[in-house]
């Protein structure tokens, strides 16, 4: 059945790939694009009911780990590296969340490519993407992983460039594929000093190596003592902080909007970007001990959340806005792995692509009845023309905020507990703590103005060329579906994640599970965010409908601070000044001189030195026979001369 | 005044340096610039006999008879290229036979 | 033990094909195609006897298998000794398969049809004849004559500023060859021997073996073009014909890597252990410098030679990691290099059949107009950037994991700049593949079934080496570990004096 999960969506990729080259040449066949759109939807379906299944069937299982080998890839000396499909509880979960959502994601795209558009080749990405993802998930060593690690990321390229008759686009695709691929360095040499401790790059032999008893090996470079583990688990940070765009290297995510919106719903908000935390939770063992890690961690995944927060309430576009917000979510799961609370990281990855997946779809249904306009600024009123997709946003952002009974409520209220009750309380703790509490505010902040500025308010579009209109019933189907996730998932599966039962998803897995039981909770906190949260509402009344005039006043009195969080606190700006413009120049200046000058000293140095000397004594060579004669007889006497007189030869 | 060695050294190297100042002062036509090589081969073989003769040695004999045969070979070769030379030039005047310069 | 003189019988089944297409006459055209015919026939039968060795060849034992040997001088023991382990095997394979796809895809221009097939042919034998020579002089014979044809082909078929070009790549090659040629007579006259059998069990004293490592290092860096010594190759790169390009960087740059393997690692083993470092430095500046100019170069041939060098720079620094994983990492990217690049310079093939130009400027936004293409493009770019389940990924991930576990700090550096690559790459698929659709493009017809064919055989060899590399490391396992064995020895022996 494992081969049905990862081959299905492989085949339709390979049929909708085919087809997408006959649909280029033909100018779009639409019957095409719907054989295209139909396999792949089938498959991917098939894909996520067998992986439901499958899990179903793991759960009477009595061992909690099944690995399928497959044969041998490499062997050099000493590294041995084979296919094989690990599933454990875990994994499972994840297949099932990337098969679930893919799918959805495929049923929904029919409704929302338009026709001029060849869907085929799109639909083949996302195939491509899905395979991709379950075999990432399911590889049961890092370079097997490497391939899935490295197939998302240039699944995700593909699809932002998807429209690349346009500038951005294409930027954008480059941008993401590029970020990701320099962290990938940190991948590759996390890998290697992980094989040179422990000899091993499978995930079986990194959790059942007792990592603790190697944590003191150091190497050296230059003198400089660094440890292990200490290396492997910075390294191996940097590429997940690059694929969940964590603080420095989120500078892809953002613009990654500019791929159709159900890419950004399946692959830059529920599953690629996840790929970075679920890697961390498959390196547990080793985060366990590095607590150097732990807590880069915990600076890192608390500034995003809070900068996601906080750049999300000054967006104008109503993609980047959920972009910003994704970012702030990601850090909140990092922040549960940096109080070593792994199981409520994967559970609010979990609950999150439930709840994610349908802001950004909703976000697509209203962009898709604006006939493409993605300003906010630019909508108003919209609650009555779309009041499906209105009441599916509502509670797709009440799950984001975190309101009780809605998923987002458990995941995030489980992770603030954890913070607060870890037995370590550094300051690198406490500022985690707090940048989680804050970023609740900035969250219902952002949230409830874009639903304002979107739903209520005035119309502010141009009635005429614009005419709204509720989406079709396929894209509404998909939001319902999702949005009754998004409320069921917290409350059924709190207790099996991280509550009393949790035993039973995370028995046999290989590092020590923390649990909060729903009685735990700590009611002050639930209090607090709930304050923040009305406070933020309250606040987003004020400037959006009572003192319409408090904003204007507020970007007077703080220009500086306005300008900075408009954009963006300068990231772009940064890099493209400090990085991109200087190597371009740099490389310009290398050609020129490998051009004119290299040479020029170097080889035809010495070639004209030998022209020269060849010109100077080209004197000689007359072209008479007679010259040449007196040359050599004079030559010849000179020798004999020398040869009696000198050397005296008789 | 009794013909010895000396003598016959003398007139081979006579030959010898009528052969070279033929090349080196010929400025005119090339047929003669051939002519002159000749005449130097031909000092040469002189030299040979003298010394054959001096030295009561046969070989030298023979070696005069190879060099008359292979200096003959070297004249017809040299002959066929100037009419090559002249098919195509419509000259045989050393001074316009400057293709070597340098 | 087979019998019959398979090794010479592959080098001298060019040579034969040589002799019949000189007696061809007739018309233009009419050669043309007998020549075409003749070359094709004569790569095809090649290969099959390549593939013939590769499956007769034992992958247990280490040792040189189908030897020949007919003494020469015996003074000096210099023999007409041919040999191969895994490691030449390997290469031969390639460049027969090179020849082929070079041959059977790649128009052979109408006039001077015969010289062209027939330098081409000369060098497949003489590359033959370097991958499997067991004696150094031998081997120094084929190395030296395999540049004369490249010699003809730059000057006569080239384009564009050839004759600058083709004096600049023969000033390189004989200074190369020279210090080659001295360090070999050298080597010959103090030890009265010249099988290359003996010299790798052979100890020079460490001050002896640091000469004549300097001379032969110095003229096989020229070869795979390592940083002070690499500007003969874009320019060659940029007036030779794309058939030549292709075997230029697929065959004749390997010489280097094949050499260091051969011949510097067993051989002066004391003098590579210490000149790492130096080496490498070498190859982490020629792979930024090289990187850094290929993402602006518009020239298409020249890009494309920048990005030879920077690969080969990291073959050569994975060579000098001297472990395992580092020279089976060196060895697999090496024939990888040569298969992905192979897909580069078709694709350009049929880029200059569309429009006769260098300029990268002209051929702007084929996915478009061009789908099919634009696939095999990205394909091979993948390749060449290193994505897993290509040929790309398996090299390059085991010369880097050599470099680590050789060096930790160099192995960080390379790993950012192999970086450099991708930058590359997705930089050309932005304007190549994405960008606007000109004037020139707007009328180019999407690639024939024939083209497809072509760079169909390179995906899917790229495809089947990146899913199965163990059919190639297979056959180097045990010819690598002897050659551990050995460099471990001499060694050994260092700290034993």
């Amino acid at each position: 059945m494992i081969w049905y999960i990862i081959l299905l969506p492989f085949l339709g990729f390979i049929a909708a790939g085919i087809i997408s080259i006959f649909n280029a040449k033909k100018e779009n066949n639409n019957s095409l694009n719907f054989l295209a759109w139909l396999l792949t939807t089938f498959a991917t379906g098939l894909s996520a009911v067998f992986s439901l299944w499958f899990f179903m069937n793991m759960t009477k299982m009595s061992e909690t780990t099944i690995v399928y080998e497959l044969q041998d890839w490499f062997i050099s000396g000493n590294l041995i590296v084979n296919f094989a499909f690990t599933f454990d509880k875990l994994v499972a979960i994840m297949v099932f969340v990337v098969a679930f959502i893919s799918f959805m994601v495929h049923f929904y795209s029919y409704f929302y490519i338009s026709k001029e558009d060849n869907l085929a080749r799109f639909q083949s990405y996302l195939s491509l993407f899905t395979f991709s993802m379950i075999f990432l998930v399911t590889s049961s060593n890092l370079i097997q992983m490497f391939i899935g690690w490295e197939l998302i990321s240039f699944c995700s390229y593909l699809l932002i460039a998807f429209w690349y008759k346009e500038e951005a686009p294409k930027k954008a695709s480059a941008k993401a594929f590029l970020v990701n691929r320099f962290a990938d360095i940190g991948y590759l040499l996390g890998t290697f000093a992980l094989f040179a401790l422990i000899r091993s790059v499978n995930f079986a032999d990194i959790q059942s190596a007792a990592i603790s008893n190697v944590a003191w090996i150091h190497f050296s470079i230059f003198g400089v003592d660094i440890n292990y583990i200490d290396f492997i688990a910075v390294c191996f940070l940097l590429a997940a902080f690059a694929k969940s765009s964590q603080i420095i290297l989120h500078i892809w995510l953002p613009d990654a909007m500019e791929a159709p919106t159900p890419v950004s719903a399946l692959l830059h908000a529920a599953t690629m970007v996840t790929a970075g935390v679920f890697l961390i939770i498959k390196l547990a063992p080793i985060y366990e001990v590095s607590i150097l890690a732990r807590n880069i961690i915990l600076i890192f995944a608390g500034l995003t959340a809070l900068y996601g927060a906080v750049v999300a309430c000054m967006q104008k576009d109503i993609k980047r806005i959920i972009a910003y917000s994704t970012m702030s979510q990601l850090g909140y799961m990092f922040l549960a792995i940096g109080v070593g609370a792994f199981s409520a990281a994967f559970f609010h990855l979990f609950t999150h692509a439930f709840f994610k997946a349908l802001l950004f779809l909703a976000a697509g249904s209203v962009i898709h009845g604006m006939s493409g306009e993605q300003n906010i600024s630019k909508m108003g009123n919209l609650w009555r023309k779309m009041p499906i997709t209105y009441v599916c946003m509502i509670v797709g952002f009440l799950a984001l905020i975190g309101i009780p009974g809605f998923a987002g409520f458990y995941s995030k209220e489980a992770i603030i507990n954890f913070i607060y009750d870890n037995d370590v309380q550094s300051n690198y703790v406490i500022f985690a703590y707090y940048s989680a509490i804050i970023a609740v505010f900035f969250t219902s902040f952002y949230s409830l103005r874009l639903i304002i500025n979107v739903f209520h308010l005035k119309e502010n579009y141009n009635k005429e060329h614009i005419h709204v209109h509720e989406s079709p019933i396929g894209i509404l189907f998909v939001l319902v579906v999702l949005a009754i996730l998004s409320v069921l998932t917290g409350s059924f599966l709190y207790d099996s994640f991280v509550g009393e039962t949790s035993q039973f998803i995370w028995s046999g897995l290989y590092f020590t599970v923390k649990t909060m039981p729903k009685d735990n909770l700590e009611h002050s906190i639930e209090y607090l965010t709930l304050g923040l949260a009305f406070v933020a509402f309250l606040l987003v009344y004020v400037i959006y409908i009572r003192e319409r005039g408090l904003s204007a006043s507020m970007k007077k009195t703080f220009p500086s601070v306005y300008n900075l969080v408009l954009n963006k606190f300068y990231f772009d700006e940064i890099y493209e000044y400090f990085i991109v413009n200087p190597s371009l120049k740099l490389s310009r200046k290398l050609g020129r001189f490998d051009d004119d000058s290299y040479d020029k000293y170097g080889v035809n140095l010495f070639a004209s030195f030998v022209y020269r000397v060849s010109r100077t004594f080209s004197f000689l060579q007359t072209g008479f026979i007679n010259f040449y004669a007196v040359i050599m007889v004079l030559g010849v006497f000179l020798i004999l001369t020398y040869c009696f007189f000198i050397l005296g030869i008789k | 005044m009794e013909i010895t060695i000396f003598h016959y050294l003398m007139l081979s190297g006579l030959v010898f340096l009528i052969g070279v100042f033929g090349i080196f002062l010929n400025r005119k036509s090339i047929i003669s610039l051939i002519m002159s090589v000749e005449v130097i081969f031909l000092a040469i073989n002189i030299n040979f006999i003298i010394f054959a003769s001096y030295w009561n040695d046969f070989k030298g004999h023979v070696l005069v008879l190879f060099i008359l045969t292979v200096s003959a070979a070297e004249i017809a070769i040299a002959l066929v290229a100037l009419v090559i030379y002249f098919n195509n030039r419509h000259t045989t005047i050393v001074d316009d036979l400057s293709n070597l310069r340098g | 033990m087979f019998s019959m003189p398979i090794l010479s019988f592959l080098i001298f089944l060019p040579i034969v094909s040589i002799l019949i297409i000189l007696t061809i006459r007739g018309e233009q055209e009419l050669i043309a195609k007998s020549v075409k015919y003749i070359a094709v026939l004569t790569a095809a039968i090649h290969l099959v006897l390549s593939l013939y060795v590769w499956f007769s060849f034992s992958r247990i034992d280490g040792d040189y298998q189908f030897v020949e040997k007919i003494a020469l001088i015996s003074a000096i023991n210099f023999n007409y000794y041919l040999g191969i382990d895994g490691i030449s095997l390997l290469f031969l394979i390639f460049s027969s398969l090179l020849f082929l796809i070079v041959f059977l895809f790649i128009e052979i221009p109408k006039n001077n049809a015969k010289l062209y097939a027939i330098s081409f042919l000369a060098i497949l034998s003489f590359s033959v004849g370097t991958f499997a020579s067991l004696d150094l002089i031998l081997f120094y014979i084929f190395y030296e004559a395999s540049m004369i044809p490249v010699f003809f082909l730059m000057g006569i078929f080239g384009s564009g500023n050839k004759i600058y070009a083709t004096f600049k790549f023969m000033l390189y090659t004989i200074a190369g060859s020279m210090l080659m040629i001295i360090a070999i007579v050298a080597m010959v006259s103090i030890t009265k021997n010249s099988s290359m059998q003996f010299f790798d069990t052979f100890a020079f004293d460490y001050k002896t073996q640091v000469y004549l490592f300097s001379a032969i290092f110095i003229a096989l860096a020229i070869k795979s073009g390592l940083f002070p010594f690499h500007s003969w190759l874009p320019d060659t790169y940029e007036t030779s014909p794309l058939a030549l390009n292709i075997i230029l960087s697929g065959v004749l740059m390997k010489y280097g890597i094949y050499g260091m393997i051969r011949i510097l690692m067993p051989m002066f083993p004391l003098a590579m252990f210490d000149s790492s470092i130096i080496v490498y430095i070498l190859s982490i500046i020629t792979l930024f410098y090289t990187g850094f100019i290929a993402f602006t170069e518009n020239n298409l041939k020249k890009l494309f030679a920048y990005f030879s060098l920077s690969h080969l720079a990291l073959i050569v620094a994975a060579v000098f990691s001297a472990n395992t994983q580092g020279i089976e990492g060196a060895l697999f990217q090496a024939i990888s290099h040569s298969i992905y690049t192979t897909g580069v310079f078709l694709t350009i093939v049929y880029f200059k059949t569309r429009l006769d130009s260098n300029n990268k400027d002209y051929f702007m936004g084929l996915a478009s107009n061009m789908p099919i293409l634009s696939i095999f493009i990205v394909f091979i770019g993948l390749a060449n950037i290193g994505l897993p389940m290509t040929n790309g990924f398996i090299g390059e991930f085991l010369s880097l994991f050599g470099i680590f576990q050789n060096n930790r700090f160099f192995a960080i550096l390379f790993c950012f700049a192999v970086l450099i690559n991708a930058i590359v790459i997705i930089r050309f698929n932005r304007y190549v593949i994405f960008g606007n659709v000109n004037e020139y493009t707007k009328s180019f017809k999407d690639i024939n079934l024939f083209e497809i064919t072509s760079l169909a055989i390179i995906a899917l060899v790229i495809l089947f080496m990146g899913i199965y590399p163990d059919v190639f490391l297979d056959v180097v396992h045990s010819s690598v570990s002897n050659l551990m064995e050995n460099f471990k020895n001499g060694i050994i022996i260092k700290n034993e004096i």
